[in-house]
This record gives structure tokens, C-alpha cells and sequence, in this order.
């Protein structure tokens, strides 16, 4: 039973992985149509560049077997020249897009589902209105207020880059829009739980446990489901970068793509939707293999 | 306030955002200028009145809002049917693990490469997406209540699937569908504005587009009428998408 779920998880997440992948290549595939039809020999895309593509994304395929060879370039490490950065090729830059964007979501993720266990062990786990109401605004009211300071106050800087100030900056952005979500993901399925544990809720006041410590333990009993919606959460951040990272001026993925898509390279923007996204799909994934191995409750295939 | 009461709020207030895009903004002072009495929000990066041209601004997000309203809502209208039916239901969760983890605003700009994206357009897809999200949800309530005795006593006495669904189902999924509708709303309309502020899309006026300007124009976020406007753009936005949740709460709640 288990294996089989583990199973059924990993072939959501191909899935998913496979779709996304399928959705940039057609759209760089329409994307590539005119542009590449002016493009010749002695055009503005040199020659090299042009039969990369070409073979890359098989442009005188037909659709599948175009989309196969895809995968298979991308697989082995080749994404495709790309149209703005000079034929550079579009993997490697967005492989180093994402080396800047993964850590400082994973860290501020991580720091926000830390945050959220700790207000509920500390405060306790009713979420005030207010903060259940700043868990409904995109980051980027975060993101356009920063940049908004960095005007007004020089920080950070503003100039893009991916120097320490801006990730530092982004990495509150994203802490600011997670955090209360994470708390009010953490409240209900402690909640939620509350019918399984009233037994030993009961117990531990009875032996005069303090209410802190009851909490943890609750949060501990939570922290499987937990893990799972928090990695959806993240992998959610994770393509919000599309929109953070310019706002921002932090060169990441995010940055990458607006600026694949502003500059009309569908090569560069295919890819980095297509490792954006992918990454989003196995976050969530991950979350699900998580909870299903970590939480006894799932894991003995009891749960439905 | 009671439901109808609290949509025909909603409705004026997309009737008004119709007519203020049709006003013309006459120039005011000197761009960036501070606040007054005459134009509280001070000018623009054009010199306008900023308050005129936020609200000259707003048909372009009401109509991201109702797009996404519409779509998330027939969406979510169209799993509720298909609980109804064992093989639409497993078609319904397998679309919903397939497509509930899509990036849905790196999508959008990856469609902005291809197409011009009007902001009803980005609204459209942006609340199917998110109604994608709660489809499995709402198919499988759709499913218990088939099974209801007196959802089976209807068909017992011949009534038909789809007089079903008119009178029991949808009614008695009514509250969960208006929320999550009013969620894939909001998050069309936060989409469009994101967009809209990074440049992306038709450049139709929008309360995205105008702070795109704002962001655009060197110094602009320097001056107190610039950060005045720009905490206003957002508030607007905020506003928008509370007073679609606002106005389809259930009725009980609405009323506390």
C-alpha cells in the first residue's frame, strides 16, 4: 500500500514535471515562429544559433517528435541558444537563475514554518484576524514597497543584482508572504487534529503539563502534514519569483524570465518556466513523499 | 447586510469603475506634485490628478475581477456537476492533480511572450486555474450530498441528473463554491496587477498599469505624492478582491 502511494506521488510529480515541459514547448515553439522567419543566415541571429534551435526544439518536426527531441536535449544538459544573451545557452543560464532563487526561497520558507511553530507553541493556535488577513496579499505588495524604500532610503540598493542586501531583501519579502499563511495552515491542521488528541490533551493538563509544552507536542504531531503543505507553499513562492524578482531587482530566475519574456526570447523563457515550474511540481511532491513516509498516521495506509 | 443586498453593492461598484474609465483627466500641476485639497493624492508621473487617473484606472481590474469571478465560478459550477457522475468525479481529481500545481503567474507570463493579454483575459485564465484548485473538493462534497437519502428519493421518484444538480446540489454546495469563486477572483485580479505593474500584458489601463508607471519613473517612489499613490494603487487592489469575498459571504455571515 505504501509503496503504491509512493509510486502514485512520483508519477504526479512526472506528470506535472512533463506538462510543464510540454506547455514551454509549445510556447516557445508559436514564440519561435516569426522572429525565426526573418532570422537567416545573415540576419541578427548568427547562423550556429539558428541550427542550434533548430535542432533543439526540431522546428521542422512535427509536434511530438519536436517535443521528444526537447526533453531529450534538456535532459542531457541542452537548452537552447539563447536569442538575448548572445546564443549563450539557455539551460546553463537559467541552472544559474535558479542556484540564486532556491536558496533564498528555501530559507525563508524554512524560516517561516519555523516562525509559525514557534508563535503557535509560544502564543498558542487561534490566528489574529489581522495576520489570517495579511496571509490573502500577494508578496509583491511586500516586494513593491521595498522597492518603493529603496528609493526613498537606499536600501537596498537600487540597482539589480543578486548582492547580499537584495537577497536579504527578498528573502523578507517572501518570509513577510509565507509566514502567515504557514500559521494559518499549522493552526487548522492542529485544530483539525484536535478530535484524535483531546485524550492526551486531557492527560498532559491533568499532569499539570503547562500549556507551552502541550503545544509542542501538538505541533510535533502536525509537523508531517505540516512539512507537506509547506513544501506546496514554497513551490507556490517558488514561480511567484516570475513577478518578486523584478519588482525586487534581484537577477534570479524569477528576473530571468521577465526578462526572457521582455526581450521576446521564448527559448530562455521556456526553460525557466520549465525548471520554475518543474521545481514547483517536485516541491509539492516531495511534500506528499514526506508525509507519507514521516506521519504513522498515512504512512500504515489506516488514513484515507 | 443581507446577500442581494451585498451584490447589488458589488455590481454599482462595477458599473462606477465602467463610467470612471470613460472620464477624462485633465492635467493638474507639475508631475509628482504634493497633495491638496483640489487633487488629494497629489499628481502623477504626468502631471494628472492621480485620484482621477487611479480611478480612470479601475474598469481595467474590475474587469480582471470579474473575469476571474466567472471562470472560477463555472469552473467550480462544472465539478459540482460532474460529482454527480463516479467517472467525471475521477476525471475532475485527475485534472485537479494534474493541473492544481501548474505556476500559474509564470504561465501567465509566459503567455504575455506570445499573446497581448487584455486583463479580463489574464482574469479568465488566472480564476480557472485557481477554481482547478478546489475542483476535487467540490466534486467530492457534490458526491456525498448525491448520496444524501433525500437526493436519492428525488431519483427515486424519477427525477432526472440534471434536475438533481438544480435543486439539491448546487444549492446545497452554494456557500463553499461562492468562497472558493471569490478566491480564484482575487487571485485574478492580484495576477493582472502583477503583471500589469511589471509592464507585461495590453498596457489597457489597469490599477497594475498605472503603478507600472509610478515604478517606471525615476524618483517617482522618492516623493511623498509617489508613495502616497502607490500605497493607494495597492489598497485599491486589496479593497477589490475583500469586496468580492465581502459581497458573497453567506448570508449569515454577512450579516455579523
Amino acid at each position: 500500500m505504501r509503496g503504491r502511494r509512493l509510486l502514485a506521488a512520483a508519477a504526479e510529480a512526472l506528470a506535472g514535471v512533463l506538462l510543464v515541459a510540454a506547455v514551454s514547448y509549445l510556447a516557445a515553439r508559436v514564440g519561435l515562429g516569426n522572429p525565426l522567419a526573418g532570422l537567416g543566415e545573415a540576419g541578427a541571429l548568427p547562423g550556429a544559433a539558428r541550427r542550434g534551435l533548430e535542432e533543439v526544439y526540431g522546428l521542422r518536426e512535427p509536434l511530438l517528435r519536436g517535443l521528444a527531441g526537447y526533453l531529450y536535449s534538456l535532459i542531457h544538459g541542452v537548452g537552447g541558444p539563447s536569442l538575448y544573451y548572445g546564443g549563450a545557452d539557455s539551460l546553463h543560464l537559467a541552472l544559474m537563475g535558479m542556484a540564486r532563487t532556491l536558496p533564498v526561497v528555501a530559507a525563508a520558507s524554512l524560516a517561516s514554518a519555523v516562525a509559525a511553530a514557534a508563535w503557535v507553541v509560544g502564543v498558542g493556535d487561534s490566528v489574529p484576524a489581522p495576520i489570517r488577513g495579511l496571509g490573502f496579499l500577494p508578496g509583491y505588495f511586500y516586494a513593491a514597497l521595498l522597492a518603493a524604500s529603496s528609493w526613498a532610503t537606499g536600501w537596498p540598493e537600487p540597482v539589480p543584482c543578486s548582492c547580499a542586501s537584495k537577497a536579504l531583501a527578498y528573502f523578507l519579502v517572501v518570509f513577510a508572504a509565507m509566514w502567515p499563511r504557514m500559521l494559518h495552515t499549522l493552526s487548522s491542521l492542529i485544530r483539525d487534529a484536535g478530535g484524535d488528541m483531546a485524550g492526551y490533551v486531557l492527560a498532559a493538563r491533568a499532569m499539570g503539563l503547562g500549556e507551552p509544552r502541550i503545544r509542542a507536542r501538538l505541533v510535533r504531531a502536525a509537523a508531517a502534514p505540516f512539512a507537506a503543505q509547506a513544501a506546496l507553499l514554497a513551490g507556490m513562492v517558488l514561480e511567484r519569483s516570475a513577478v518578486l524578482e523584478p519588482l525586487l531587482g534581484y537577477t534570479g530566475a524569477g528576473s530571468l524570465l521577465f526578462t526572457a519574456v521582455a526581450n521576446a526570447d521564448p527559448v530562455l523563457a521556456a526553460t525557466v518556466f520549465t525548471l520554475l515550474g518543474g521545481a514547483a511540481y517536485l516541491a509539492a511532491s516531495a511534500g506528499k513523499l514526506l508525509e507519507q513516509l514521516l506521519d504513522p498516521r498515512t504512512a500504515g495506509g489506516a488514513a484515507a | 447586510m443581507r446577500r442581494n443586498a451585498r451584490l447589488a453593492v458589488l455590481a454599482a461598484v462595477a458599473v462606477l469603475a465602467y463610467l470612471a474609465s470613460r472620464l477624462g483627466c485633465a492635467a493638474a500641476a507639475a508631475p509628482l506634485s504634493p497633495p491638496s485639497p483640489l487633487h488629494p493624492l497629489g499628481a502623477g508621473p504626468l502631471g494628472r490628478d492621480a485620484a482621477c487617473m487611479l480611478a480612470r484606472s479601475a474598469w481595467g481590474s474590475v474587469e480582471a475581477l470579474l473575469a476571474g469571478l466567472a471562470a472560477g465560478g463555472a469552473v467550480l459550477v462544472a465539478s459540482a456537476a460532474a460529482g454527480v457522475s463516479n467517472a467525471a468525479w475521477r476525471l475532475v481529481a485527475a485534472v485537479e492533480a494534474l493541473l492544481a500545481g501548474m505556476p500559474r503567474l509564470a504561465l501567465l507570463m509566459l503567455l504575455s511572450l506570445l499573446l497581448l493579454l487584455e486583463p479580463w483575459q489574464a482574469g479568465l485564465l488566472m480564476g480557472a486555474l485557481a477554481g482547478v484548485q478546489s475542483a476535487r473538493a467540490v466534486a467530492s462534497r457534490a458526491r456525498q450530498l448525491a448520496r444524501e437519502p433525500y437526493v436519492e428519493a428525488a431519483y427515486a421518484v424519477g427525477a432526472g441528473r440534471l434536475h438533481v444538480l438544480a435543486r439539491h446540489i448546487l444549492p446545497g454546495l452554494g456557500s463553499v463554491i461562492a468562497a472558493q469563486a471569490s478566491l480564484a477572483a482575487s487571485a485574478a485580479v492580484y495576477a493582472q496587477t502583477g503583471l500589469a505593474m511589471l509592464g507585461l500584458g495590453s498596457g489597457a489601463p489597469s490599477w497594475g498599469s498605472y503603478l507600472a508607471l509610478l515604478l517606471a519613473t525615476p524618483g517617482a517612489l522618492a516623493a511623498p505624492a509617489g508613495l502616497l499613490q502607490l500605497g493607494a494603487g495597492l489598497g485599491l487592489v486589496a479593497a477589490s478582491a475583500y469586496l468580492v469575498y465581502w459581497a458573497l459571504l453567506p448570508a449569515d455571515e454577512g450579516a455579523a
